[in-house]
């Protein structure tokens, strides 16, 4: 026979399970409705917590801890709309886009045709295009599908071939590549030429003021957010751990202590370590880069996006290496210093330059500034990236990687310390 | 009132102006500075020390910590009473010590995370301040005056006990 005391315990414990499954539910759903919010709320987490200890550097020389969030919050936005400008303005616009993608095209069916000794009128190709060439060639239309011009992007590069929204026309050079392009599409010069098409392109290429500005609104609505999670976690004092502090049972108050605290520094550092480590790599990118002749513009595109790819174990640096590599193919003329260096050996040397970042990277960067925090499971780091950038593009890539080491942090301190404390 | 004895006017103001001396109705301040380790810092550097400390309240029969977990926190008794226990030969449990509001205990935490020596248990409804060892290394980082005068003063209660322990163990008959 069950007592009164021994059913009270049962109704309760099941009310709290009840509870928490609800609350549990309630809340994923609740974020899954603010996913849009979660990225500019994680960056400015992750800013935050990189400028803490610069916080306590200034409390130590006496600057009020007031001023020193006010100086750092001023840097802070500071720093971002510079970048957004000058990324905004170095990144290739419309017009450079369709040039890019149409000698990225031609370049590589010409490196293919040269590979494969393919440029002769009558040749048959080499030894290797004999035994597997079948395949390489069904492999190289898929690929052209894949970076060819769309009809409405091929109509739109006429149009900047002649002179449009008052830039100078396409140069020559890439209108002839562009028309060898053509030969292995479907669609002529004369019907990209014809109004219909044109006007198709003119309609979605510029639409209205309003709709602009709503985008304009849309993601400043959203990354508002990103400021002001900066701020207040910078102006917060320690009172959001003591509140919820102050929720936690006498029996775990010591070892809940201890566990914030210790996740707190690992994080911590694990984020200014990657921070640090990203931007050494993008700078030392850079620099090498433009030394072995890249045009500087690109150099820095490049080098920014290692060092941002460089965050994501395994994966990362293979997107910078892919980035050097494709830009290497389709540069026309390089000015290195080094005379050895020219446009025919240029992948040659990004190949090496992003290797050499590389090895300097797994032998000294990480070990000193990260330390073992991103040792993941491949399969960890693979299901991450295709789960991260499903949900949030191609920020989600970049920083799903921090958010499983963070979340696996937490978890490794907190079972260690619940052992320590012979709870488990 | 219109009463002016001496005496009844002396305790008027007395009640007005009179030092309270019972720590349980004193604000954390106060309370900080009847603690040794806290006794040489000013009236900022305890505000300071007084904005990291955490108030608990424990039921009679609920440890503040236990014997042989790591050390994480130093307790200052606010109002109430606990017992310092360990165990004896037997392994019955035997009272070491019982300490009240104004007392403090597991100072030792403060260092490093080796584990406590005995356990503390609320005897009654006891309310406790909690100085977590962190958060002085962080003061340490951040105001290193004030945490260098409170590790001193730690270091003198800790010499002070070894020379105790010392004369106890030389002044036995070998």
């Amino acid at each position: 026979m069950m007592t009164s005391e021994e059913s009270r315990k049962k109704i309760r414990i099941i009310i709290y399970l009840i509870t928490a499954v609800i609350t549990a539910l309630a809340g994923f759903y609740l974020l899954w409705l603010l996913r849009s919010l979660i990225l500019p709320f994680l960056i400015g987490t992750f800013a935050a917590y990189v400028c803490f200890p610069l916080i306590d550097f200034a409390k130590r020389k006496g600057v009020p801890r007031g001023i020193a969030i006010f100086l750092l919050f001023g840097i802070f936005v500071l720093v971002v709309s510079v970048a957004v400008n000058r990324i905004g303005s170095i990144l290739p616009d419309e017009k450079e886009k369709l040039v890019l993608k149409t000698r990225l095209q031609y370049k590589i069916n010409e490196k293919y045709r040269e590979i494969m000794d393919l440029n002769k009128p009558d040749s048959q190709g080499n030894f290797l295009y004999g035994i597997i060439g079948k395949d390489l060639n069904r492999t190289m239309v898929k690929i052209n599908e894949i970076i060819a011009l769309s009809d409405q992007e091929k109509a739109l590069f006429m149009k900047y071939w002649s002179g449009y929204k008052g830039k100078p026309p396409i140069e020559d050079r890439y209108f002839d590549y562009f028309k060898k392009n053509l030969e292995s599409s479907e669609i002529t010069i004369e019907e990209l030429e014809s109004e219909e098409l044109a006007e198709k392109t003119a309609s979605k290429d510029e639409p209205g003021k309003e709709s602009v500005l709503s985008i304009i609104l849309d993601i400043l609505e959203l990354w508002i957010v990103m400021p002001f999670v900066f701020l207040f976690l910078l102006i917060d004092d320690g009172e959001i751990k003591r509140y919820f502090v102050s929720l936690i049972p006498n029996r775990y108050f010591e070892v809940s202590l201890t566990v914030i605290d210790n996740v707190n520094n690992a994080i911590g550092n694990y984020l200014r370590g990657t921070m640090i480590e990203c931007s050494l790599v993008g700078i030392a990118s850079t620099v090498l880069l433009a030394l072995i002749g890249f045009e500087l513009k690109w150099a820095i595109i490049i080098g920014v996006f290692s060092g941002l790819t460089n965050a994501i174990p395994l994966v990362g640096p293979v997107f910078g290496l892919l980035t050097g590599v494709f830009y290497a193919l389709i540069v026309e003329d390089i000015s290195s210093i080094l005379p050895f260096i020219n446009t025919g050996n240029l992948m040659f040397w990004v190949v090496i330059c992003l290797l050499i970042i590389r090895a300097l990277d797994t032998a000294v960067l990480q070990p000193v500034l990260v330390g073992n925090a991103v040792n993941l499971h491949p399969l960890v780091v693979i299901l991450g990236l295709i789960g991260g950038s499903m949900l949030f593009g191609t920020a989600g890539l970049i920083l799903t990687i921090p958010l499983i080491v963070v979340i696996r942090v937490f978890f490794s301190t907190l079972f260690k310390e619940l052992k320590d404390y012979r709870m488990i | 009132m219109g009463e002016l004895n001496g005496e009844k006017t002396h305790n008027f103001w007395g009640n007005i102006f009179k030092k309270d001396t019972d720590p349980s109705s004193l604000n954390v301040t106060d309370i900080l500075k009847m603690i040794p380790i806290f006794q040489n810092l000013s009236k900022r550097d305890l505000k300071k020390v007084a904005g990291i400390i955490y108030d608990r309240v424990y039921q009679p029969g609920e440890f503040l910590f236990e014997k042989d977990q790591p050390g994480a926190a130093m307790y200052i008794i606010k109002k109430g009473a606990i017992k310092i226990l360990a165990p004896g030969p037997q392994n019955e449990e035997v009272v070491l010590a019982t300490l009240e509001t104004g007392d403090f205990v597991g100072e030792l935490a403060l260092l490093d995370d080796s584990p406590r020596s005995a356990s503390a248990m609320a005897v009654e409804k006891t309310e406790a301040l909690a100085f977590f060892r962190e958060d002085l290394n962080k003061l340490l980082n951040t105001n290193p005056e004030t945490a260098s005068r409170i590790f001193k003063e730690l270091a003198l209660i800790i010499g002070k006990r070894l020379k105790a322990t010392n004369e106890q163990l030389f002044s036995r008959p070998l």
